[in-house]
């Protein structure tokens, strides 16, 4: 069996490894007494924390954290986050320092991030819980000092905004022990009164201990359990307060959270007003369109107007009227002929031909035709009407009986 | 029928409709009637907005 023999470098480099992977070591805090504190030319921190039984080196690098000499001092209490880790060249391990403040309120830190991590562990911060704000809340409920400056400031951005809003002040001590007895009353009272759409809590910036009864449990919990939408705004942007990550929205300023619920008057009236003149503007344009519309059938359909069918019906029966006409005149003319043929026809029927061929046209005194023996008597006068005159008889003798031809 | 929506819904609505006109693909009679439905919201949404100022109501339930 072969020993390994590593070099210091490697030890070192292998001890660092193990080191960088614990999870503990990655991010610690930790409490005691600076000494030994030197500024580095490079702008590095070097110090050592110890507490009566042990020390730690530590270095804070440049640019981590503002350098706060006042809590940087040999004999200040503090403490100090960061990860443990190895130096390799010396083999040394220390604190790299990136976060640090001074004990005491490092206790109330402490309280904040365990609290915070408890409540995000039951998913109060959830983004998926928090209520919508509405947009036009009719009454807002602003819990804040009656004496302090942001409640001045959140008065004079709602008046700008939308003084046609009503506003609840329910005065609360927002600072102290007993401020989170009031906040949660407060809380409770506004919650229970159906008028209010939303409710604002308000406070100006402070230190740790002056925000801290927004960073209490009961706080946290009537805001947790309130039905109506809980605006936090307390603190300047970089205070961050429980009640920020439990309410429903966390505005960064007092001011801020009311430019964020109030909804300007002047642009709803505006967008209004747009909206009207635009849905003018749209129904002309669609009346418009439709009129174009409307006069591009019509003159297509003109062509299929009855006026232009009628036109038609004219034309063809003046056509009609035409080949009528003419078809009369050549019936007309075929007559003619037809009469002039019967006329030739006829002619041969004519008694004066008869005449011509020998027959004669006997007539009495009276001009009566007499065509038969019967009734003429003797001695009667009688005209005979031939083909180049005509004569007077005077009849002698009468014979009846019929023209024997036989017998001719 | 718009009477008890918030004013936000009914700047929805009036946005939808403006967005439903804006296409222009409906017979006159129908955009009319809906270019009536919204002006009718705008009016609505006018009336809703209370023009009365109001002032602070401090709440004095202690004692």
């Amino acid at each position: 069996m072969q020993e390994n023999i590593l070099s210091v470098a490697q030890v070192n480099a292998y001890m660092k490894r193990m080191l960088d992977m614990d999870y503990i070591l990655k991010n610690i805090w930790i409490q005691g007494e600076v000494s030994n504190c030197k500024i580095h030319g490079s702008g590095h921190v070097y110090f050592t924390l110890k507490d009566e039984f042990a020390a730690i080196s530590c270095v804070l690098f440049k640019g981590f954290r503002k350098i706060d000499m006042e809590i940087l001092r040999d004999g200040m209490k503090i403490i100090a986050k960061g990860s443990v880790s190895i130096y390799e060249k010396s083999g040394q391990y220390q604190l790299y320092v990136k976060d640090y403040i001074e004990d005491g309120i490092g206790v109330l830190y402490k309280r904040f991030e365990m609290l915070k991590n408890r409540l995000n562990d039951l998913g109060w911060f959830l983004d998926e819980i928090k209520k919508p704000i509405p947009y036009y809340p009719k009454s807002i409920g602003i819990i804040s000092s009656e004496t302090g400056a942001a409640l001045q400031d959140m008065l004079n951005i709602a008046n700008r905004r939308n003084p046609y809003i009503q506003l609840y002040l329910y005065p609360s001590l927002v600072q102290g022990e007993e401020a989170k007895f009031e906040l949660v009353k407060a809380i409770q009272y506004f919650d229970n009164m159906d008028e209010i759409d939303v409710i604002v809590i308000g406070r100006g910036g402070g230190s740790l201990e002056d925000l801290w009864p927004f960073n209490e449990e009961i706080v946290a919990e009537a805001i947790f359990h309130s039905k109506t939408p809980i605006v936090s705004a307390v603190g300047h942007e970089t205070d961050y307060t429980i009640s920020d990550f439990v309410a429903d929205l966390r505005a960064p300023t007092p001011s801020a959270a009311m430019e964020l619920i109030i909804p300007s008057f002047r642009d709803i009236t505006l967008r209004l007003e747009k909206d009207r003149r635009y849905l003018d503007q749209i129904l002309m344009k669609e009346i418009d369109r439709k009129k174009s519309l409307l006069k591009f059938y019509s003159e297509r359909i003109e062509r299929f107007h009855p006026r232009s069918t009628f036109e038609q019906i004219l034309q063809y029966l003046s056509e009609l009227e035409d080949k009528l006409h003419q078809n009369m005149m050549l019936q007309m003319k075929d007559k003619k002929n037809q009469l002039i043929l019967l006329g030739e026809r006829l002619k041969k029927y004519s008694p004066l031909d008869k005449l011509k061929d020998g027959y004669v046209y006997i007539m009495d005194e009276e001009g009566h035709h007499i065509k038969r023996v019967d009734g003429i008597k003797e001695k009667e006068i009688l005209t005979i009407q031939l083909y180049d005159g005509k004569v007077r008889v005077r009849i002698e003798n009468i014979e009846k009986g019929r023209m024997d031809y036989g017998s001719k | 029928m718009a009477v008890n929506k918030s004013i936000e819904e009914n700047l929805k609505d009036i946005e939808k409709i403006v967005e439903k006109m804006e296409l222009g693909d409906m017979d006159l009679e129908a955009s009319i009637k809906l270019y009536k439905e919204g002006i009718d919201l705008i009016d609505s949404c006018n009336k809703k907005m209370d023009r009365i100022e109001k002032e602070l109501i401090v709440i004095r339930e202690k004692e």
